[in-house]
């Protein structure tokens, strides 16, 4: 509780020391505005960065969900089948290495400049942490419990549910958060790569005109949608906990 | 035997898609503008070789510069973040808030600070790689034994002499992760600073031939950059592998 207070305190003096600093070093509004410009700029632009973040909003929370789904039955899939970890594998390793935000016009290119594109690009970006962090999940079950479950008969359905998935959940939460992040960088990248709508858009745009209270504005939004991206995961951990009625196994990494 | 299976089974997965791909391109007669065979990517590499040597050397030097320096700025920023509780106090809040913020989407801002060209380029890409650096040595750097610390301690060992001996042989590990992420972070900011605006480099071509839908030669600049991408990562796998070698760190 306190060190919440201290890291709340130690964040709300580097607003103050900003506001401070735009207001007595006369640094042009172009360059840096002040918190309290962009809270007016806030206000002043309702409809509009309404409308954008809206935009933004659903892509990132529809590419994200799908994301996950995909992410979690290919993994699944992928940990099932040795066969198919060998074929695919090297591929996934090599999309790991390579800088996968760089692939986004080659979405424009395949389905143009509307949201179907950059919702594709985000369920691509948002695709990876989910795979491995299933894969490693369902792969750290302790090799005892495993064990214990083949002496005392259990299916392979039984063992899949009650041993091997509560192991796979820790890692699994921990790639849904990296997803829910890159999910919503996939749309802003769509964005401004499209620059067509959302609030990716916003900023580029906000950028060449020299309004950078209105591009801190908008990314203030974007901050506030990846909170929410993020609370998604906290409320789906929650209520894992909750149904499960048991502390989560600490998996190797925890 | 596994060692010698390994490396052959993934390129035989490899030819065999390519092989695939070129197949169902012609059989399929898929445009080239959406789908280019292998063939014609090779044939757009092999024409556009000089042009995409020069470009790949403006993205490489860029991302590779940033990499170096955010790899320094983040080692010193953890060291100093361990060494002085005061340091901690101030930065690590604001340190977990910038990993919040979508990073990425800043990059139209240091347009508008640093201009067009290298320095905004490079610190941008230097912004998007540093915080993966920062946030993984800390962690290796607090995963010190607190015994190994405590016995340090005792034996009267300096704070100096417990941060070189004990707390840096702990952090090499996590250091290394850490790199491999900023090594691709580097790269990825480098080539969306390139998309946003730039006069050069392999992100720019990418986007001018989207602007003249010469898919082929998009496919070549990916593919030079993806193999750019991969190099720097693999330096840092052998870098590790030496480092290993030399201290004897243990995963």
């Amino acid at each position: 509780m306190r060190g919440a207070l201290a890291s709340l305190g130690a964040v709300a003096a580097l607003v103050a020391l900003w506001e401070a600093a735009v207001r007595f070093i006369p640094i042009s509004p172009n360059l840096l505005a002040p918190p309290s410009a962009i809270a007016e700029a806030l206000a002043l632009h309702p409809a509009l960065l309404l409308e954008h973040g809206w935009a933004t909003a659903h892509e990132a929370l529809l590419g994200f969900l799908l994301a996950a789904l995909a992410g979690m039955a290919l993994g699944a899939a992928l940990s099932a089948s040795a066969l198919l970890r060998q074929a695919l594998m090297p591929f996934v390793l090599a999309l790991q290495i390579v800088p996968k935000m760089a692939l986004a016009p080659l979405f424009v290119v395949w389905l143009g400049v509307g949201a179907p594109c950059r919702m594709a690009f985000a369920i691509f970006i948002a695709f990876f942490p989910v795979l491995i962090g299933t894969m490693a999940g369902l792969a750290g079950t302790e090799s005892g419990a495993l064990r214990l479950c083949r002496v005392l008969g259990a299916s392979w359905w039984q063992t899949l549910w009650r041993v091997r998935l509560p192991y796979a959940v820790p890692q699994l939460l921990a790639g849904l958060k990296t997803a829910a992040t890159m999910a919503l960088l996939g749309v802003v990248i769509g964005e401004f790569v499209t620059a067509q709508q959302g609030l990716g858009y916003v900023v580029m745009f906000g950028a060449s005109l020299g309004e950078t209270a209105l591009v801190l504005a908008a990314i203030t939004l974007l901050c506030a949608i990846g909170l929410v991206l993020y609370g998604v995961v906290l409320a789906a951990e929650l209520a894992f906990g909750l149904w499960y009625k048991a502390p989560l196994p600490a998996g190797e990494f925890a | 035997m596994t060692a010698a299976r390994l490396p052959a089974a993934p390129l035989l997965a490899a030819l065999l898609a390519l092989a695939l791909w070129e197949g169902l391109v012609r059989w399929a007669r898929v445009p080239a503008v959406l789908l280019p065979s292998p063939g014609s990517v090779a044939t757009s590499l092999w024409e556009a070789a000089p042009l995409l040597a020069r470009h790949a050397l403006a993205t490489g030097g860029a991302a590779t510069g940033a990499f170096l320096i955010a790899l320094a700025a983040g080692v010193a920023l953890a060291s100093l973040m361990v060494l002085s509780p005061l340091a901690t106090r101030l930065l690590y809040p604001n340190l977990l808030l910038f990993q919040l913020l979508p990073k990425v989407a800043l990059g139209p801002l240091f347009v508008v600070w640093l201009g067009l060209g290298l320095p905004s380029l490079m610190a941008f890409a230097v912004f998007v790689s540093l915080f993966p650096v920062a946030i993984a040595m800390l962690t290796g750097l607090r995963a010190a034994d607190p015994l190994q610390i405590r016995l340090c301690q005792a034996q009267g060992g300096s704070g100096w002499q417990i941060f070189r001996y004990i707390r840096l042989p702990t952090a090499l590990p996590f250091l290394f992760a850490g790199a491999k992420v900023a090594a691709t972070m580097a790269f990825t900011g480098a080539v969306v600073g390139e998309f946003i605006s730039a006069d050069a480099g392999l992100g720019w071509m990418v986007m001018q031939a989207v602007g003249r839908s010469d898919t082929p030669l998009i496919f070549a600049a990916l593919a030079v950059l993806c193999v750019l991408g991969a190099a720097l990562y693999a330096l840092v796998v052998l870098a590790e592998d030496a480092a290993r070698r030399r201290w004897g760190t243990r995963r």
